[in-house]
């Protein structure tokens, strides 16, 4: 889980830990997906790092092995192959598959 | 049954034609012109399964709030008595669909994936400027609930149509279509009227396959369209052939595709907390 800056954080990153406050209190959870108005609210109480999680790594062609290749061709039949949509779909599910 | 179509399968089947009457209730008092939170609050209150599984909701990672949310009138008051009547939907239809059999659909399987395209909708809805996020969560968790009622009542043919889309990897509407005459998002579409839920629920879960062919320019359908392409890549189990996309959908959803795998990380570390509050098994 990296830890970044405040001011670089942006909306839609997801934290990774709970952001506690000067006083103890916890002021967004973890697993919450941060808003403007987080992090507006983030900068009042002098938080200036946060905690947050890993965005999904671009799954390269080596990676993927004949089989796989396969399923995804199989599954992606009804869809184009060059619209930005499911280009992206299709890398993050190799991701998944990666993981697995 | 007289005739096969979405409206009889429905009318035909008392369990299914209305909602539970604490639903009917809070969606009548949020719709009156005054309501005081107070009021709502009580209702709630007199249904302590309910009351445990809101709470539990709104002070969960689902909302993010810093502070302990204690009584059902205070999170009305947090959340919106909208959006309170959304989460109230959610968690009552999981518990209308019972006596399925279980070779035709693995209930637990099939709400893990309404529940995350539920949480998908709901996050492209809030990096999307819509301002419907509870309504999404609500229609993505019900994109499918007519393939419930096309189990429920006529198992015979779901079993031929599940058997293509399993062993001919067709697309579910497609084997529907072939084999039933209508697909799940018509049966789906149908339920919600006969529901009277909001009009935009209907169109969002009746258009979800094709939203082009909606007059809808919200974003709404287009959105659970996306939602539920992505949840079919991710979330089925056998390999399921994905849906075609709508290309118009997409550029109407107003959706940037960078924004993509930081939409499915936030449903993902929302998923498990989420399902077990909504979810009710007991």
């Amino acid at each position: 889980m990296p830890q970044i800056e405040l001011i670089k954080a942006e909306p839609g990153m997801v934290l990774a830990a709970d952001v506690i406050g000067p006083g103890g209190t916890v002021l967004v959870t973890s697993g919450s997906a941060l808003s403007d108005r987080h992090i507006q609210l983030l900068k009042t109480r002098d938080i200036t790092e946060i905690d947050i999680q890993e965005p999904t790594a671009i799954a390269s062609d080596k990676e993927i092995s004949p089989k796989t290749l396969e399923i995804m061709t199989q599954r992606f039949r009804e869809n184009d192959d060059n619209h930005p949509f499911i280009k992206e779909l299709k890398n993050i599910w190799l991701n998944q598959v990666n993981k697995q | 049954m007289a005739q096969l179509n979405p409206h009889e399968l429905i009318v035909s089947s008392v369990e299914l034609s209305s909602l539970p009457e604490i639903y009917s209730k809070i969606n009548g008092m949020v719709d009156a012109p005054y309501c005081a939170v107070n009021d709502i609050g009580k209702v709630i209150s007199h249904d302590p399964g309910l009351t445990t599984r809101l709470l539990k909701l709104v002070n969960s990672p689902f909302y993010g709030f810093p502070s302990q949310i204690s009584t059902v009138t205070r999170a009305v008051a947090i959340i919106g008595m909208q959006e309170l009547r959304d989460l109230v939907l959610a968690t009552s239809v999981t518990r209308m669909f019972t006596g399925i059999p279980g070779d035709l659909v693995d209930m637990s399987q099939f709400w893990r994936q309404s529940i995350y395209c539920g949480l998908v909708a709901r996050s492209i809805a809030s990096r999307c400027d819509n301002i419907n996020r509870e309504q999404l969560f609500v229609a993505g968790m019900l994109h499918k609930i007519g393939a419930l009622v096309i189990y429920k009542k006529i198992p015979e043919l779901s079993r031929e149509a599940i058997s293509r889309v399993q062993f001919n990897n067709e697309v579910l509407y497609k084997a529907e279509n072939d084999v039933i005459g209508f697909n799940h998002a018509n049966v789906g579409g149908e339920l919600i009227r006969q529901w009277k839920l909001p009009a935009n629920l209907e169109t969002a879960i009746e258009h979800h396959l094709f939203p082009s062919d909606s007059h809808d320019n919200s974003g709404n359908t287009a959105i659970v369209h996306l939602a539920n392409l992505i949840t079919t890549t991710l979330q089925s189990s056998n390999n399921e052939t994905i849906p075609p996309l709508d290309h118009k959908a997409w550029d109407n959803a107003g959706c940037a595709v960078e924004l993509l795998s930081s939409v499915i990380n936030e449903a993902n570390a929302q998923f498990a907390e989420t399902y077990s509050l909504v979810r009710c098994d007991h």
